[in-house]
């Protein structure tokens, strides 16, 4: 690291702006990163939160079997018969009804003098005990902290829920679906809402526990005529989450392809540029592995400096960002794209290796530079 | 002590081969410059490539000393040069992001993959700031190669080829880029440092008569077309 350590020392102004581009990168990726996992979260961390071995949705009864297109939440509809198909299985201990809609819910004024307080909210019933936020009694719901916000509702005081009132029975979780808050029902109650709103009042979908292998589900698919997944499979059937982290995954995909590339021309044209020093050290003796050592490091101490300022820039905005943005701001958000940008560029610094291993120490011998 | 031995190399040339050395002897011995001179083209830096250890001949044999350099591989050369081995370029090719007193330091850094440390490093560098001074740079030690001149600028180079007390020393027209004085002076230096260090030194230059009024350059070795006009010098 003898001549690298000087090389950045004397050509500060150029590692700095290489630095600089690096820092920039892994800001966009890092903030991306932690804007993508916070819109996921909030399509996705209630049924993300149930506990099931599989989740199995269907086409409705009445609709022909030759509509394409992927089966969501919204226009699933599971019959008691598949259920019980399901829960008699072999391998499955237990197959339970998931309802699923969307509507606006309304906080009643308790003391006739505050004013009432509406939002658009999801409503998720299942068996009580099924989840640790499905109410255990009928006519109350359990509102997530995102739904007790919007509603600015409390615990013990009363929410209409498709002209039914219900009794706040607790403020729990951070259940999100498809960009709105939940409110947590019994299935029953949750049955009567949807025929009160022009449902069917069948299931969406049923939470299945077991031991079951892939092979398994696809036989009781066709059997039952439905489609099973894994919780994190049932995923893509929440509306636009899969075009949503799709595109925003682009998008970083491409900004780390960026980097790779700018990272990789930098040190490319910067080992070129100095093919004739690298000649001279060859023919004063040094060994290629010092040489290649020597220019790893370098790329590793740009990289790793503005990495870390990026990096620290993602935490800024995550930290300012607060709860006016969907962010996340974690460990893993934070430092698995920091990360990649580091091992990316050093992807870019080994293609410019090739130009050091190849000096020929020979031009160095009577040559005029 | 360099010892050719029969030395032929050829390069590729089109179709077929150019004779770089053809079955050259010579002796290099220690304590003196050895001139080799010649037309553009005979063979001179072929020659020194050989010594060094940067092309592998033909055939025949190099000693420096007792090892073959012919026989190395790259890698075993290259350690050979930076334990061994100095060499001095027709540019004085100093690196330009290192103060001259770090011009020497690197060679310490050729093989090591970390720095060396402490006491180590303090002699270190007590050692290059005698040597500048000995080759007439004392107290320059800081700067960097932009800011010296032609002359100075060999003289670094010849002290960073003499830091690792070599006991071969390689010298590749180390006088073109200089106007006719500092020419003499740099030669009459590696004169100097040669006798008092015992090196068998070799320098190839094509103008031997910009050198007249340097002592101490009796041993000449006339090339051309890769053979050596005084095959009698072994
Ligand atoms: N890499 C090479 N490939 C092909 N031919 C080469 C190569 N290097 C040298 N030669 C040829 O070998 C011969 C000797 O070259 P060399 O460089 O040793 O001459 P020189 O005496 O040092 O000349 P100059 O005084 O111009 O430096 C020349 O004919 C040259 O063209
Ligand atoms: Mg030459």
């Amino acid at each position: 690291m003898f001549v690298a350590w000087r090389d950045l020392r004397a050509a500060r102004g150029r590692f700095a702006l290489l630095a600089a581009v690096v820092a920039l990168v892994t800001l966009l990726v890092g903030s991306l990163t932690g804007l993508t996992a916070g819109l996921a979260a909030q399509n996705v961390s209630a049924v993300l939160g149930l506990d099931a071995d599989a989740v199995v949705l269907a086409r409705p009864a009445g609709s022909s079997g030759s509509t394409s297109g992927a089966l969501t939440f919204a226009d699933s509809s599971v019959s008691s018969a598949q259920q019980s198909a399901w829960a008699s299985a072999a391998g499955v201990t237990g197959a339970w009804p998931l309802g699923v809609s969307q509507t606006r819910a309304t906080r009643q004024s308790s003391s006739g003098t505050a004013s009432t307080q509406s939002a658009a909210v999801a409503v998720l019933g299942t068996d009580p005990g099924l989840t640790a936020t499905t109410p255990a009694s009928p006519a109350t719901v359990v509102l997530s902290t995102p739904a007790a916000e919007a509603l600015k509702a409390r615990t013990g005081e009363t929410v209409e829920l498709g002209g039914q009132r219900f009794t706040v029975a607790q403020v729990s979780g951070d259940g999100w679906y498809s960009h709105t808050p939940v409110v947590w029902t019994t299935f029953l109650d949750w049955q009567q809402l949807s025929r009160a709103t022009g449902g069917s009042g069948e299931a969406s979908a049923l939470l299945v526990r077991g031991d079951l292998d892939g092979d398994q589900r696809a036989a009781l698919d066709t059997r039952t005529g439905t489609t099973a997944t894994t919780l994190l499979g049932s995923l893509g059937a929440i509306g636009a989450f899969r075009s949503e982290v799709g595109s925003l995954g682009l998008i970083i995909g491409l900004l780390l392809v960026v980097s790779a590339l700018v990272v990789g021309a930098f040190f490319t044209v910067w080992t070129l540029q100095r093919t004739a020093d690298v000649a001279v050290l060859k023919a004063l003796g040094a060994s290629t592995r010092s040489l290649v050592v020597d220019a790893l490091g370098q790329g590793t101490a740009v990289l790793v400096g503005g990495v870390a300022a990026g990096t620290a820039g993602v935490v800024a905005i995550g930290l300012a960002a607060g709860t006016a943005v969907p962010f996340v701001l974690s460990p893993l958000t934070a430092l698995a794209p920091s990360l990649l940008v580091v091992v990316l560029g050093l992807v870019g610094v080994l293609v410019a290796l090739r130009a050091i291993v190849s000096a020929n120490p020979l031009t160095a011998l009577g040559s005029i530079r | 002590m360099i010892t050719f031995d029969d030395v032929t190399l050829t390069h590729p040339d089109g179709a077929g081969r150019v004779t770089a050395l053809d079955h050259v002897h010579l002796v290099v011995p220690d304590g003196a410059v050895t001139v080799l001179t010649g037309p553009s083209g005979s063979g001179k830096s072929s020659l020194l490539a050989v010594a060094a250890g940067l092309v592998r001949p033909d055939s025949g044999r190099v000693l420096l000393d007792d090892d073959d350099v012919a026989r190395l591989a790259p890698s075993a050369a290259a350690a050979l040069r930076r334990e061994r081995v100095g060499v001095v370029f027709q540019q004085a090719n100093l690196l330009p992001s290192l103060t001259v007193r770090d011009q020497l330091l690197v060679m310490g850094e050729l093989g090591a993959v970390a720095g060396g440390r402490g006491q180590r490093r303090r002699e270190l560098r007590e050692h290059a700031d005698a040597l500048l001074a000995e080759v007439g740079l004392d107290g320059l030690g800081r700067r960097r190669p932009h800011q010296l001149s032609g002359g100075q600028r060999q003289r670094v180079a010849i002290a960073r080829a003499l830091v690792h007390a070599p006991s071969v020393l390689l010298v590749d027209e180390p006088t073109s880029a200089l106007d006719s004085e500092r020419a003499a002076e740099v030669v009459e230096l590696l004169v100097r440092l040669t006798r008092e260090r015992g090196t068998a030194t070799l320098l190839v230059t094509h103008d031997l008569d910009r050198l007249n009024s340097v002592p101490g350059l009796e041993r000449v070795v006339r090339m051309s077309d890769g053979r050596l006009d005084v095959p009698a010098l072994r």
